[in-house]
């Protein structure tokens, strides 16, 4: 009995061993389990996430595209085959994939379609092509209304779906209201001063094309001056509508080199004057004749924001989009002929003598913030706008009129912007200052010539008529 | 049994610990295995995304160019953060990881080695790009590019077996700087109506205005002012302005402003050449403009200013350089299903031809072949501030009135409710021609003047779509505000002729005396009545109701008592701006569009008197003449150097003076006797008596 306890015990001792190892052995085959499990999840969600961003980068692509889409054909945005939202639809383009989005007021357009594949070309797209990318529009009559680019793409191996959306709105570097050659809160000059005024005095400038700038017509109500102060104007100054500034042949003088289109000859630009004699167009406002209804001066509606009224949008804005360009500069040294689109310039803007900037089928928009001065010779392209940055509104009638129509603005800069001229500058478009506008010297002839192409230029190309994207419109949401 | 089942269990021990290492060894090795693989495998799973994210990260590096166009020149380099400095090899299978063409973009730069790679934790990446333009180009026009970029980032590791392994991420760069973001954020602001160009309404009776829409908007016309230029009835310039304009506030504030100068020139043919077409009026965008005239490089015809030479006129409005040249139809130009003939007056079958008139006979001469000399009208407006020849002027009414009657506000409201009534209805292609206003009735007294005014209604032609939009139905508010109608005052610029009320026979006017205010009621013996025309002059002052330089339209009543028709009357086409005769036979040859306005001469009152000498006047025939003031007949009677009696005929309330001369010195005393006035309407007091000396 007590052996076979003893017995019982050894053998009982052997069977645990084996027993043990057994145990060891699952227990040990579990935790591996266990562990492969983690490293299967992580496998797992690595190839997910890989999935996902595949998934995500071909939406972020059909997107892009889609962008570069609108952008290129956008003066044909309102004749694209719009689609209405239903309403009810919970698929892309007017649902997220589980309920409605975009309501009636929504239309809708497949890129894909709408440019017959190019918009996919090189993406490898692996759903149906129905599937866009989207454009949708609440005004399918302007295309400067904000649309929605929705673009919804699958992994390759179909299992990742992601969906990215964001806004873009069109807009104008510049939009500013009907714009005289030369717009100031007070003009004191002297000297021989000479301003082509706007034959059509309220134009609207989003109406002018370059097609149509030569032809577009207008008010006939001839504008040179406009300001907030009374006009007076001295010396040999003089204003003229563009058929009265010929050269001594009777020539057109639009700019160096071109062509009158009616006597088919080049103006010698140095002889371009106002000319009672060749044209028969009497000088509407000149020293001696006094200022003529082309001056609108004394203007209670002159607007207070003029910064505004050239541009449409308030001064940060445009600077933070002259920046996102890489178009802030310090000086005006690197301007020239070629140089197009806007340009804020944070220091003292020297236009050097004989200096071209811009021309007038790419002008510039030239914005300063201190002082410039137009040295004798140079020819500007476009429109100069002096920015004073330190304006305030100090009293409001009403505190809501936009603009500030009535308001009082004063600098608190002791030196607002200035534009100093000098002899022989001629400015092709229009000069705005937030200040004053004097000349150098009292001596030369300046000249700013009223040109509608110029502004025609203003509301076309690359340059000036842009996309972007609208703050926090960007969303991944499905 | 015992014993022998103790050492085999013993034994069994041993053999059971061999085979639990046994198992257990081979167990723990294959679990081994499967450990080194999931670790091998995880490793492989983190390392993947790692390198994805870094491809991702490159991408988003790819993204924040700042300048759209590598052709900004505010740098002497391009910068790194251009658009145009994103380059890498082209997108190819196998990926091009070494970089063929240099990689660049963003501020990241590519590793193509992975001694140079970047280490994260413990493996080492390769990172370089792809990149392909693709290009968006709408024709337009304008034509627009928009471009993009297409980007294929690789990202390369070795695995732990040696071998490379890599991930691609695909993406597509469009040339919109993410900075845009300001801009198109920003709703931008309606701007306010632009700079205001106040105006002052011309005053009545010279300047009416005609309201257009239903609020306070207005046009007028300034009063035309002729400029003659030259000798006779050669080269009239004459200028006005047609003004749209309302009320803002308390000020009138123009809309719309046509400069208008009408020229006639002499010019000769000077062949094919360089010219305008003729501006139009034309409908675009919903608005009312002007059609510029095109520039065609070979006009048909030309001509030229003719100063000197046989037919020459010298100082002609410089204006008629445009003139000459440009006022020549054609060509015809079709565009779409519609042919355009570019006529000056656009109802023409033909183009128009070119005649000299002769001043003396009236007759009129066909100008053939280059030189030949012609007379020539035309309107020029100033479009987009340049003088062009427009279309003809288009007579259509005009109106015969007292002048006085538009100061009267109700006989005003009345004929403008006319002008703006007959221009909807031409607008309309309605026949009606509305109403004329009761216009005041005017009688003369002998040697009493009355100014009438004689006002036309211009309408051009429209072209096909304005009438089309003025002819929908309902029309469409504000109708005038879309017809190119001008209400323009002719009383100096027209024609001016008396008529008997019972025939259309003109009745005989004065011969050789103008009928200004100092003509004579012994010149119009016989006669009811006369009406100045005088030819053109100068006109450079306009003051209501004086009429500076010369007289049209004035009526002065003569002895005879009657009524009579005054008539205005002028020819359609642009001489009847320019005042001059017509251009071609067959215009002179037309009837003339016309208005007549009748008025009566009352019978004057006669007075009558006798002076006699004073006892110490001298002996002899010392009576000179006796006139009475103001223009009237006076009849003396009798002889001798003893009383002598006059009669006189006045107008009725006539007050005045009667002066008596005689020739001779000395100091004399007179009298004045037997004076019979009509006592119901002059009191007796009122005729003073001077006798001279």
């Amino acid at each position: 009995m007590h052996t076979h306890i003893i017995a019982a015990g050894h053998r009982q001792r052997g069977v645990s061993t084996l027993v043990v190892a057994i145990v060891l052995l699952i227990a040990a085959t579990f935790l591996t389990f266990f562990a492969a499990k983690i490293g299967m999840q992580e496998q797992r969600m690595s190839g997910n996430d890989y999935r996902h961003k595949e998934a995500f980068s071909t939406a972020e692509a059909g997107l892009d595209r889609a962008k570069a889409f609108l952008a290129a054909n956008r003066m044909n945005f309102t004749t694209w085959g719009w689609t209405a939202c239903a309403g009810t639809e919970t698929t892309p383009p007017c649902g997220n994939g589980t309920a409605n989005q975009f309501g009636t007021a929504w239309s809708w357009i497949n890129v894909y379609r709408q440019s017959n594949g190019a918009s996919l070309a090189g993406i490898n797209w692996p759903q149906s092509t129905a599937d866009g990318p989207f454009i949708l529009t609440r005004s399918t009559a302007s295309s400067f209304e904000p649309v929605v680019l929705a673009s919804q793409a699958r992994s390759l191996d179909g299992t990742g779906r992601a969906v990215v959306r964001q806004s873009m709105s069109r807009y104008l570097v510049a939009q500013p209201g009907p714009v005289p050659p030369l717009m100031a809160p007070s003009v004191g000059l002297g000297g021989n001063f000479t301003v082509v005024g706007n034959p059509n005095h309220n134009i609207d400038i989003l109406d002018i094309t370059t097609a149509n700038c030569d032809t577009l017509t207008g008010s006939g109500q001839l504008l040179s001056i406009w300001s907030r102060q009374a006009v007076t104007l001295s010396g040999s100054q003089q204003t003229c509508a563009p058929g009265g500034y010929r050269d001594q042949n009777g020539n057109r003088c639009i700019g160096q080199g071109i062509v009158d289109p009616v006597t088919g000859n080049a103006p010698t630009w140095n002889q371009c004057q106002c000319r009672v004699d060749i044209a028969m167009e009497p000088n509407y406002s000149s020293a001696s004749a006094g200022t003529n209804d082309d001056i609108a001066q004394n203007d209670p509606k002159f607007p207070g924001d003029m910064f505004l009224y050239a541009f449409g949008r308030p001064k940060s804005a445009v600077k933070a989009s002259a920046a996102a360009n890489g178009r802030v500069l310090p000086d005006c040294s690197t301007l020239n002929a070629s140089s197009t689109g806007l340009y804020w310039i944070t220091g003292a803007c020297d236009i050097a003598q004989n200096a071209v900037i811009g021309s007038r089928t790419a002008p510039v928009i030239l914005v300063y913030e201190t002082s410039a001065e137009f040295r004798g010779g140079s020819d500007v392209w476009g429109m100069v706008v002096g920015a004073d940055m330190e304006r305030v509104l100090v009293n409001s009638p009403t505190g809501t009129a936009p603009y500030y129509v009535d308001g009082d603005f004063i600098s608190s800069n002791n030196t607002p912007a200035t534009a100093l001229l000098h002899g022989t500058f001629t400015l092709h478009g229009a000069l705005i200052v937030e200040g004053t506008v004097t000349q150098q010297g009292g001596g030369g002839n300046y000249n700013i010539l009223y040109d509608p192409c110029v502004f025609a230029a203003m509301g076309q190309g690359s340059s000036f008529d842009q996309y972007g994207p609208i703050a926090g419109s960007w969303n991944d949401a499905l | 049994m015992q014993l022998n089942k103790q050492r085999l269990q013993r034994g069994l021990s041993l053999v059971e610990v061999f085979v639990a290492l046994l198992v257990l060894s081979v167990g723990l090795i294959a679990l081994a295995k499967l450990q080194v693989d999931l670790v091998r495998g995880s490793s492989d799973a983190r390392t993947r995304t790692t390198a994805l994210a870094l491809a991702e990260e490159k991408i988003e590096d790819l993204r924040t160019f700042a300048l759209p166009d590598g052709t900004g020149t505010w740098s002497t380099t391009v910068s790194p953060m251009a658009w145009s400095y994103i380059t890498g090899p082209a997108i190819s299978t196998p990926p091009d990881t070494a970089c063929t063409t240099a990689c660049r973009g963003g501020r990241i730069a590519p590793q193509t080695t992975y001694s140079s790679a970047l280490e994260v934790s413990g493996v080492r990446f390769k990172r370089t790009w792809e990149v392909a333009a693709r290009d968006f180009t709408n024709p337009g026009p304008p034509s627009i590019t928009s471009r993009t970029k297409d980007v294929r980032v690789t990202v390369a590791w070795l695995n732990e077996m040696g071998v490379e392994q890599q991930v691609n991420v695909f993406a597509n760069l469009v040339e919109i700087p993410p900075g845009n973001v300001a801009l198109a954020s920003q709703p931008v602001s309606v701007p306010p109506s632009g700079p205001q160009v106040l105006y002052t309404p011309g005053l009545a009776p010279e300047i009416v205005a005609v309201p257009i829409d239903t609020g306070t908007g207005k046009r007028e016309t300034t009063k035309p002012l002729p400029d003659v230029q030259a000798q006779g009835s050669y080269a009239h310039e004459v200028r006005f302005d047609v003004v749209n304009y309302h009320l803002d506030g308390s000020n009138n504030v123009v809309d719309r402003r046509e400069e208008f100068v009408t020229v006639n020139c002499r010019c000769a043919l000077a062949g094919p050449g360089r010219g305008r077409t003729p501006a139009r009026v034309a409908f675009t965008g919903g608005v009312l403009r002007d059609k510029p005239g095109e520039v065609i490089a070979s006009k048909s015809q030309t001509g030229v200013v003719l100063t000197t030479g046989g037919n020459g006129v010298s100082q002609q409005p410089v204006l008629c350089t445009i003139c000459c040249r440009d006022h020549h139809d054609g060509p015809a130009q079709t565009v779409g299903a519609t042919t355009d003939y570019n006529r000056y007056t656009p109802t023409d079958t033909s183009d128009h031809q070119h005649y000299l008139r002769n001043p003396n006979t009236g007759t009129y001469t066909l100008a053939s072949g280059t030189g030949a000399a012609y007379d020539e009208a035309c309107r020029l407006k100033r479009i987009n501030g340049i003088f062009q020849v427009f279309q003809d002027w288009n007579l259509k009414a005009v109106v015969a009135m007292p002048e006085n009657d538009l100061l009267n506000p109700t006989i005003q409201t009345a004929y403008t409710s006319y002008v703006s009534g007959y221009s909807s209805n031409q607008a309309n292609n309605s026949l009606a021609t509305g109403t004329l206003p009761t216009f005041s009735t005017s009688t003369l007294a002998p040697g009493g003047a009355a100014q009438l005014s004689g006002r036309a209604v211009f309408i051009d032609q429209m072209p096909a779509d304005l009438v089309t939009f003025l002819n929908t139905s309902p029309p469409p508010a504000n109708l005038l505000t879309y017809v190119p109608f001008y209400e323009i005052n002719l009383t100096k610029l027209a024609d001016w002729k008396l008529q008997n009320t019972n025939s259309n026979t003109d009745y005989v006017t004065v011969s050789g005396q103008t009928c200004d205010g100092a003509v004579s009621q012994t010149t119009l013996a016989g006669k009811i009545a006369c009406i100045a025309n005088q030819a053109i002059v100068d006109e450079t002052v306009i003051n209501v109701g004086v009429y500076q330089n010369y007289y049209r339209g004035l009526l002065k009543g003569g002895p005879v008592a009657g009524d009579l028709d005054a008539q205005v009357y002028a020819i359609n086409g642009n001489t009847s701006i320019t005042g001059t005769k017509p251009l071609t036979a067959a215009q002179a040859a037309s009837t003339p569009i016309s208005s007549e306005y009748r008025f009566t001469v009352a019978a004057g009152q006669s007075i009558s008197g006798t002076v006699t000498k004073g006892g110490n006047a001298p002996n002899g025939n010392i009576w000179g003449d006796i006139t009475v003031t103001a223009s009237s007949a006076c009849n003396l009677s009798g002889t001798g150097n003893t009383a002598r009696s006059f009669t006189c005929t006045v107008p009725g309330g006539w007050t005045g003076t009667v002066t008596a001369t005689w020739t001779g010195s000395g100091t004399h005393t007179f009298a004045a006797t037997n004076n019979v006035f009509p006592p119901n309407v002059l009191p007796a007091s009122n005729v003073t008596f001077i006798l001279d000396p």
